[in-house]
């Protein structure tokens, strides 16, 4: 029987636990919805980055466009995945969904992939997995700027334009809800504008205070534009700025899906503390109340004996 | 008109203006009510905009895009 001294021990530090639990989880809460904000705020810039392609598309031969770098799709030969997980654990299966799903990504690939590892967790498991890892970021702050995400963008962009690579695909994990995220994969070079329309459009989560943003308004077509300097020249700096985009919103959600994540984990772990604080609590007492009627049988016994 | 800037990070500005100078990469360039539909990138410079109930408004941007439509200026700005 463990004695009472361990027994309050461990009570002591299991509720040391839950405070640091709860705290973790309020914390969180609060991040999800400040980094669920920062999602949003893109929204008008991605949808009419979006509208001014698609109004350019009309000033573009089918030829021009496909031979813009970052549009044309290649044989691929030589693949780049992009992992996004967080910089900390603590956040339940978050990271474990989006690296199972590269692992498996690495395994039906065709052709050789390398890795881009964006937060500590994936640098960590892909250096213990003794893979090769091509290049990695981290310390993206909790409120996502896009001049964190730039360098990120910038070097997917020269790696496709140089052609060490002929495809991009990223594995992030979407949000739908505080309770639900997604692990999604992703091809982000060649850049398609359906993939990017469906980017823009789950950037409203499904459910919750936002959803109701889903709608999309459309504005009057223009059909004759003027362009300058020319509709080329255009295209060629608009791209990029797309990418900028996808890559940013990317990691946007992967960081509101972090903090729900690790709010829902908490939130778990406090239940937990809890539940064991009881039963530790109902053990403490049984002892200390056969110790109690241990001295009493012992203190009648020696009473007896001594009136015997 | 219409007038939206929009960088990625947030809104700039939304709402009736009555004109916007923007630094386009062929120079300034000053859009005023039933300006032809344009689309045009900018370089780095200062976005002015003015309108009628509150003092005008410059916005520093280092490059971004600008579309002119029916009644309706949207600039992308970095």
């Amino acid at each position: 029987m463990p004695s009472t001294l361990s027994l309050k021990k461990k009570i002591r530090s299991t509720r040391n636990i839950a405070q640091i639990t709860r705290a973790m989880e309020a914390v969180s809460a609060v991040k999800m919805r400040r980094s669920e904000e920062v999602a949003l705020r893109s929204r008008p810039y991605a949808l009419a980055a979006l509208e001014m392609l698609r109004n350019l598309r009309g000033a573009l031969s089918d030829e021009a466009i496909s031979h813009t770098p970052l549009l044309e799709a290649r044989e691929v030969k030589r693949e780049l995945l992009i992992v996004v997980t967080s910089d900390k654990g603590l956040a339940g299966a978050f990271n474990a969904n989006v690296l199972r799903r590269a692992e498996a990504f690495l395994k039906d690939a065709s052709a050789p992939v390398e890795i881009v590892a964006v937060g500590k967790r994936a640098r960590d498991y892909f250096a213990r997995a003794k893979a090769h890892v091509t290049a990695e970021f981290f310390g993206v702050g909790d409120y996502v700027e896009a001049k964190e995400t730039k360098p990120i963008a910038d070097f997917l962009i020269e790696q496709f334009v140089s052609r060490k690579t002929d495809r991009v695909v990223v594995v992030y994990t979407n949000f739908l809800s505080a309770l639900k995220q997604e692990v999604l994969v992703r091809t982000l070079l060649p850049l398609s504008v359906s993939t990017l329309r469906e980017m823009v459009e789950s950037i409203v989560p499904s459910y919750g205070r936002y959803s109701e943003l889903r709608s999309v308004k459309g504005s009057e077509p223009v059909t004759e534009y003027l362009l300058e300097p020319s509709a080329e020249h255009i295209l060629r700096e608009l791209v990029p700025a797309l990418v900028e985009i996808e890559v940013y919103d990317c990691i946007v959600e992967a960081n509101v899906s972090e903090h729900a994540a690790r709010m829902v984990a908490m939130k778990n772990a406090s239940k937990n503390a809890g539940d064991l604080i009881g039963s530790l609590t109902r053990i403490y007492n049984r002892v200390r109340q056969a110790q109690i009627t241990k001295e009493l049988t012992e203190i009648s016994a020696g009473a007896e004996a001594l009136a015997g | 008109m219409k007038l939206f800037i929009y960088s990625l990070e947030k809104t700039l500005f939304e709402g009736e203006a009555e004109a916007v100078q923007v630094p386009s990469v062929d120079g300034e360039l000053g859009i005023l009510n039933g300006h032809i539909p344009l689309i045009t990138a900018l370089k780095t410079g200062t976005v002015r905009v003015a309108h009628a109930d509150a003092a005008p408004l410059a916005i520093p941007v280092s490059g971004g895009y600008l579309e002119v439509g029916k009644n309706r200026v949207v600039l992308l700005v970095r």
